[in-house]
């Protein structure tokens, strides 16, 4: 094979072995699959992968999702890797994503939102052998569509077999204790201020089976803020309307 | 809460200790501080304003807002329950503006701040529209729009024809205010009689020789003890017939309509009816021509109203006040005073014949 090279000192003589070191350059590797000589490298070393190359291409995905994808081209067998992270089983992946909580990680948010999770379970058999776990990724892609920090977190919480909440590197088991933690001023601003949008603690007491405490939380939250935007609107109204009498 | 813009806003804080609150966060003193937040803005002056102003429209969904207020739950100790308390205040703020309730085919004895019909609020697909923004609704067809139209109009012509039929059952067939009549007339009747009698006993003492009096006249003479007797009974019979007059004319004005109506009521009914008929079926028409000529609506909320009996009715219920009128009240007193004067006249005249003569 041709040699291919991201940089004057990395380059790589396996197309299978290349693959591997994908999620740890994918910037670097982006320009590459871009180049011409990367396609006329693939052609000829196996036919089968360079058609499935130029059928991703026409896709049109975004530059990660476009590079994890050709990596798995390239080598379908390998264990779950995708920007800079590499996890040898799906409880690491769990764990990983909640030690940043309550922080979303885009990265790993992206094998949700862009299923990336449940096609490698997929390529790699694990719908049968972990039917439960494919059916918790099926629905966290699902949920995505109209939540998808909540569905990132729960599956974080599933995949992880675990109900505690890690929230800036202390551990939580109850409610309670994070409540009571949050209520001192100086937590309960920055809490107060992301909470809604991270989802983080709201998935928490899903998984610890409070959740018809937070339906009502969410069901009473949204009355509110639809009821207040009806009369901010009304009394601009009014206000617009004075202003045109006069 | 955040008093943004003067406008009432939940905040994420509020939100946080809502949540806090179901797994035991004390809220005490912020759910206070919330109460406080909720009673000094915008919207709760805003309802209160319009619910004041919503008690001068005797109409359905005025009395509903109306009752509405009343029935807030102000005891409210937890923050979910002032975070219930703040929607309740905003929703009934957001609806409680006087285009949620006027009626277009009434008449109303005050003025009104609705300039337009397009302004009044009409509900589809879950939430209230006005029908100006019907007309401007592009995403649904006429048909849609036509059948909301109607369905408006006749909630406008039951609701007028309602009240109408309410205000007439309570002039028409009023047996109380019947009562209240027939007995006033019996009661001039008894004051007119006694009013008769000082007139006639006024009579007796100047024409009937009577030779005391007949000697103070020949005599005219102010120190004499008998002359003011007669002419102060003769003066009070004399204003106790004027008092009865006025009283008379009083009751006469203040009752007419009782006879107007009694004898027109059924009559005036169905004119009345067919009346809110038509104007209903009008307005219909009008609104649906705004809509297919895609115009707005303006400056026409008195185009299709009819005079209801709502000042009929006001005047049937200040004839039942008319005994605690001011006028009323006056002149009885006049009355009863002038009989006293006459009696304490006509006392000491006879008092001073019955001197002289002994």
């Amino acid at each position: 094979m041709e040699r291919l090279s991201i940089s004057p000192k990395i380059y790589f003589t396996d197309l299978i072995e290349m693959a591997k070191y994908v999620y740890l350059y994918p910037g670097r590797f982006n320009v590459m699959f871009n180049k011409q000589a990367f396609a006329k490298t693939l052609r000829n070393e196996d036919k089968n992968k360079y058609q499935e190359f130029l059928n991703l291409k026409r896709q049109n995905f975004i530059p990660d999702i476009f590079v994890y994808k050709v990596s798995y081209i390239l080598n379908p067998y390998m264990v779950l890797r995708y920007h800079h992270f590499k996890f040898e089983s799906y409880k690491e992946l769990g764990e990983t994503m909640l030690s940043y909580g309550p922080i979303v990680d885009v990265y790993l948010k992206d094998l949700i939102i862009y299923h990336l999770l449940s096609e490698y379970m997929e390529r790699m058999r694990d719908e049968k052998r972990q039917a439960k776990l494919y059916q918790q990724v099926k629905q966290a892609e699902h949920d995505s569509l109209n939540n998808a920090n909540f569905a990132y977190w729960t599956l974080a919480f599933q995949l992880a077999e675990t109900k505690t909440l890690i929230y800036n590197g202390h551990k939580f088991n109850k409610p309670e204790e994070f409540f009571r933690q949050v209520s001192v001023l100086s937590d309960l601003f920055p809490f107060s201020s992301s909470f809604l949008k991270n989802q983080y603690v709201i998935a928490w007491l899903s998984c610890l089976g409070y959740s018809s405490q937070v339906k009502r939380f969410k069901n009473l939250s949204e009355l509110t803020d639809a009821k207040e935007n009806e009369i901010a609107e009304k009394l601009s109204k009014e206000i617009a309307k004075e202003f045109i009498t006069q | 809460m955040d008093q943004r813009g003067d406008k009432l806003i939940m905040n994420n804080i509020d939100k946080a200790l809502l949540l806090g609150e179901s797994f035991g966060l004390d809220t005490t003193n912020f759910t206070s501080s919330y109460i406080q937040g909720i009673i000094e803005s915008d919207a709760y002056i805003n309802l209160c304003e319009n619910v004041k102003w919503a008690e001068n429209f005797n109409l359905k969904n005025s009395s509903k807002l109306i009752t509405d207020f009343k029935f807030i739950n102000y005891d409210v100790s937890t923050f979910e329950e002032s975070v219930i308390f703040a929607s309740r205040i905003n929703y009934l703020s957001s609806v409680s503006g006087e285009e949620y309730y006027i009626n277009p085919l009434m008449s109303y004895s005050q003025p009104i701040k609705t300039r337009s019909i397009g302004d009044l609020m009409v509900s589809y697909q879950g939430s209230k529209h006005t029908f100006n923004e019907l007309i401007s609704d592009e995403t649904h067809p006429l048909a849609y729009k036509t059948n909301i139209v109607v369905r408006q109009t006749e909630y406008y012509r039951k609701e007028a024809s309602e009240k109408a039929l309410s205000n007439f059952e309570k002039t028409s067939n009023n047996k109380g205010l019947a009562h209240i009549v027939h007995q006033q007339i019996w009661k001039m009747i008894w004051l007119a009689l006694v009013a008769l009698v000082f007139v006639v006993g006024s009579g007796y003492l100047f024409f009937c020789n009577v030779p005391e009096i007949q000697d103070m006249l020949r005599d005219w003479q102010f120190n004499n003890y008998i002359f003011y007797g007669p002419f102060i009974y003769f003066i009070f019979s004399l204003l106790l017939v004027l008092t009865w007059f006025g009283l008379f004319a009083y009751l006469n004005d203040s009752y007419s309509p009782y006879y107007y109506y009694k004898k027109l009521g059924r009559h005036r009914a169905s004119k009345l009816y067919e009346s809110i008929n038509k104007r209903a079926q009008s307005l219909a028409e009008y609104v649906f021509q705004g809509i297919k000529d895609n115009r707005p609506l303006s400056n026409d909320i008195g185009k299709f109203n009819v005079a209801t009996s709502d000042d009929e009715l006001k005047t049937y219920t200040n004839m039942y006040g008319i005994n605690k009128s001011y006028k009323y009240s006056l002149l009885t007193s006049f009355f009863k005073t002038e009989i006293i004067f006459c009696v304490i006249a006509a006392l000491y005249t006879v008092a001073c014949i019955w001197i002289a003569r002994f």
